[in-house]
């Protein structure tokens, strides 16, 4: 590539910087909106070929936003948020500990991230509830599921993975003992750290602005709330949609098969499941817990959600539009780092994750050119963890969702791109867990292809 | 835990260690270097065995339809193409999977044997021809069709050449291994030749 094309390349990127940037000090919808004109800028003035806007994303916060509005509407989140305060009264902070773990696992079920925007509200509104700023519990969970990715069997990015350290004899349950046990010790940490991060919500400028100008309603007391007659059994539908989701992201055997363009036929993938049974979920809080569909679209988890999806379609959309027309540029420089200081491969892999907002082409970019330089599978696979760098940049779904939907404005996405709330649960959970693996590998794996001593025997 | 310059000294020294531990961990660089039989054939199978794991996955999404490729990813992490495209991105994928091999063929180093020489030289050559092979058949798809019939004869070609140097690798490996006894037994007992051979015969 000449130095005009990296010069092109900078270029774009910074304009993508730059309309990220703007888009934030707008806030809500400007953020999406100033993506698209991104976009625009990115296709007529740089020739480039357009993206495609995360449509599967958008989806599903339609499908969840539908389901935990409804329930709201039906008093869910009062009643989730009334149990929880029982449990959380001797030590509220748990939430920040818990609701990772959750996540995480969740994750882990369903093998894709996108289950965590059912958990959003959620959480959200059991951290307010209980006076907690709510960036702590929120960004640490949305960290906290992008881990769960590489300690899911069911995971897009572990069929990636495991045919290329077989070979070195690394079954799927090796990889798993290496990447769980990391990320819980990594999750751990994490969680320390978030939970005394940034000012108490009594303390926080913006939230009191935001209480003072009537924005929003100050946390209800957990023993003041009167439930609506079916909040319960709104609850009971969006669990039952959840852990419907969770059964059959673990059991492929149950989902429903379609055909393999290679012939025969295959299980159905989580992604539209996930958006059938939010969906129905919703349906049926409407029909079983007396709701008004009207009513639905007048929560704020509702509007929130909505406003989420309209930022990530602008940012994403312009995002795609800069990583699918400069992939191989970036995948090749930072492989040809590492390729000359092979110590810079942890670092490469979680860059190349955080600028193709990819997992997968992390994976199957860097992992070898990893084996390939002879660094250990084990500890490869401890550094595999890298690829939740796809956090680094504000441009994430469950980053954006999370954002809109803290109405506190604790959780940010930043006025200088990176410095978002997501970026230090990210940078501490990424180091330890990928520590904590090399650690695990070092301990109780060690090289497990040895090289047998040279025969002394011919064989014909 | 104030806000502001802490984050950023603490991904400093984050970064700086992961570094280190990298660093501590090391890496194995035999270019050129005369090593034992069962090292270099470990190193060998092993470099073509990710590069195996490589072209499966290559080969696999070729044949999945893109709606479920797309679908098993994280969001906007992909982009969906036509049937062209698709196999062209393949092809590409292909292409950067033997760069690799080249760099970890290159790094196993020279069997310290009578035709050690030989067979590195053997294994080295295989690798820079799959690299070129499959460039060729990239460059091919840039080719304008006039006839449906040549579309259908240009992907047809680039399942080929993938299918070609696959079978060239198993072809040079036997070869290599026939070379000398001590190479046939390096081959015979090393882990990630037998795993190798384990997934040449499923």
């Amino acid at each position: 590539m000449s130095t005009t094309d990296w010069i092109l390349i900078a270029l774009q990127g910074a304009v993508v910087i730059g309309f990220i940037a703007l888009g934030v000090r707008f806030g809500g919808m400007g953020l999406g909106l100033w993506g698209g004109v991104g976009t625009l800028v990115l296709v007529f003035l740089f020739g480039l070929d357009p993206g495609e806007p995360p449509i599967s994303a958008m989806l599903i916060i339609v499908a969840v936003i539908s389901a935990a509005a409804a329930m709201q509407a039906a008093g869910g989140i009062d009643y989730m948020v009334q149990i929880a305060g029982n449990a959380l009264r001797a030590r509220p902070k748990m939430l920040n500990f818990f609701a990772p773990y959750v996540s995480w696992l969740l994750t882990i079920l369903t093998g894709t991230g996108n289950t965590f925007f059912s958990l959003i509200p959620v959480i959200n509104e059991l951290a307010y509830a209980n006076k907690i700023r709510p960036e702590r519990a929120l960004a640490g969970s949305a960290v906290a599921s992008t881990f769960g990715i590489t300690a899911s069997p069911v995971a897009a990015a572990m069929a990636t993975m495991l045919p290329l350290v077989e070979i070195y004899n690394y079954d799927i349950v090796d990889v798993l003992l290496i990447t769980i046990p990391a990320s819980v010790i990594g999750i751990f940490v994490m969680s320390l750290v978030m939970n005394g991060y940034g000012k108490d919500l009594a303390d926080d400028v913006e939230y009191q602005r935001r209480l003072a100008a009537g924005e929003i309603a100050p946390p209800a007391p957990a023993g003041e709330i009167v439930l609506l007659p079916y909040a319960k059994r709104s609850v009971a539908i969006f669990l039952a949609g959840v852990a419907a989701i969770c059964v059959f992201g673990v059991f492929e055997a149950l989902r429903p098969t379609v055909a393999a363009e290679g012939g025969g036929v295959e299980p159905m993938s989580v992604t539209p499941l996930i958006q059938m049974f939010m969906l129905t979920a919703a349906a049926l809080i409407l029909l079983l817990a007396h709701v008004k569909a009207n009513d639905v679209a007048g929560t704020p988890i509702f509007k929130s959600g909505m406003v989420a999806m309209i930022a990530l379609f602008g940012i994403a959309w312009m995002a795609d539009t800069f990583i699918a027309n400069n992939e191989d540029a970036i995948v090749a420089a930072l492989g040809s780092l590492a390729e000359n200081w092979p110590f810079t491969i942890a670092i490469a892999i979680f860059l190349v994750a955080a600028l193709t907002t990819s997992q997968s082409a992390a994976t199957r970019t860097m992992i070898p050119l990893g084996l390939a330089l002879g660094i250990g599978a084990g500890y490869m696979i401890a550094m595999w963890t890298a690829v939740a760098g796809v956090l680094f940049l504000p441009a994430n779904g469950t980053q954006i969702a999370a954002a809109e939907a803290d109405q506190t404005g604790t959780t940010t996405l930043g006025k200088r791109v990176i410095d978002h709330s997501f970026q230090l649960p990210l940078q501490v959970c990424w180091v330890v867990t990928l520590l904590a693996g090399c650690a695990i590998v070092y301990l109780f794996f060690g090289d497990q292809t040895p090289v047998p001593p040279v025969p002394t025997t011919t064989v014909p | 835990m104030p806000r502001g310059p802490i984050v950023w000294i603490l991904a400093a020294v984050g970064v700086v260690l992961v570094l280190a531990v990298t660093g501590l961990i090391g890496n194995r660089d035999d270019e050129g270097d005369p090593i034992a039989a069962g090292e270099w054939a470990q190193n060998v199978c092993g470099a073509v065995g990710v590069w195996r794991g490589e072209v499966e996955a290559i080969v696999e999404d070729l044949r999945t339809p893109n709606a479920n490729a797309a679908a098993g990813e994280e969001p906007q992490s992909e982009t969906p193409q036509g049937r062209t495209g698709f196999i062209r991105k393949g092809l590409e994928r292909g292409v950067q999977a033997a760069e690799t091999l080249v760099v970890g063929v290159d790094n196993a180093g020279t069997p310290d044997t009578e035709e050690g020489e030989e067979a590195a030289e053997r294994v080295s050559d295989w690798a820079e021809s799959a690299l070129s092979e499959l460039e060729d058949a990239e460059d091919s798809l840039d080719d304008e069709a006039e006839t449906i019939e040549e579309s259908v004869e240009q992907l047809a070609g680039a399942g080929r050449a993938i299918a070609a140097v696959l079978a060239s690798g198993t072809q040079t490996l036997v070869e290599v291994g026939r070379l000398d006894p001590e190479l046939v037994a390096a081959f015979r007992d090393t882990s990630t030749c037998q795993q190798l051979r384990a997934e040449r015969t499923q």
